[in-house]
């Protein structure tokens, strides 16, 4: 049950493509009008640099961070922290991978806890995340007991 | 919304114990209070946040009431990260075609 969400969908477009429309163009696509703190009107900008936040400004200037960037590679790969709405402490992870193929670019994403980034994860930029686990793996674990089949 | 509600709820420390002490079943609020360091009026405002966030059904019996975990909570979880990124992902879909069209911004 508390298994990652894993997602995939293939874009007509290069893997760096691809990687730029979903990071510094994210902006322009993401649906706001459902999907935000701020609403339709606010903007979002995409970091480029490890430890840097994606941060919605709403009309008012206010700003809200919705994660923070654990890895950054172009092209290829992409993991960030997720807390829209929430306390940084409440952090899921998001992390997805960018496959060239020949009609385009598969992106594999997947939402969970810090143990979706693997062995080669840094420990120290996200030893503060417990979310996923907060989220679903404690609440999860309990539900699963056979007095509730 | 059931999402949001169901984090903030999970947040609070004293809440997940109290899930995990349900995790053998139901019980009734003197068993769940029992040896806890709070008071039971506490623990009751507890129960009442987590049923409220859909986390734990309630059901009278005789003159007390038995709590339990709800299953379909932890779904409408899931069922909410799963629409988001549904959504986003078709609206990224949409996007990338344009931008392979060279319609792009």
């Amino acid at each position: 049950m508390n298994d990652p969400i894993k997602k995939t969908i293939t874009v007509p477009l290069s893997a760096r493509g691809a990687f730029d429309l979903f990071t510094t163009e994210m902006d322009t696509w993401w649906p706001k009008a459902s999907h935000s703190v701020k609403g339709p009107k606010s903007i979002l900008t995409f970091p480029k640099h490890k430890g840097e936040p994606i941060i919605e400004t709403g009309e008012d200037g206010e700003e809200a961070i919705w994660g923070r960037l654990i890895a950054y590679d172009p092209g290829k790969y992409l993991a960030f922290s997720w807390h829209p709405g929430r306390d940084e402490s409440e952090a899921t992870v998001v992390a997805i991978t960018f496959t060239q193929t020949s009609t385009g670019t598969r992106c594999d994403l997947t939402h969970g806890g810090f143990e979706i980034l693997g062995p080669s994860a840094d420990a120290v930029s996200i030893s503060y995340l417990r979310g996923w686990d907060l989220v679903l793996g404690c609440y999860a674990g309990a539900a699963k007991q056979p007095a509730f089949a | 919304m059931d999402y949001q509600d169901a984090i903030t709820a999970l947040a609070d420390p004293t809440r997940r114990d109290i899930i995990d002490r349900l995790r053998g079943g139901p019980l009734p609020v003197a068993a769940i209070a029992a040896d806890m360091p709070i008071s039971r009026p506490a623990v009751s405002q507890h129960l009442r946040v987590l049923s409220d966030a859909g986390l734990l059904t309630v059901t009278p019996q005789g003159n007390r009431r038995l709590y339990a975990i709800a299953p379909e909570g932890v779904n409408q979880l899931r069922r909410y990260l799963d629409t988001l990124w549904a959504d986003a992902l078709n609206a990224f879909e949409r996007a990338a075609k344009e931008k392979a069209k060279g319609g792009s911004k």
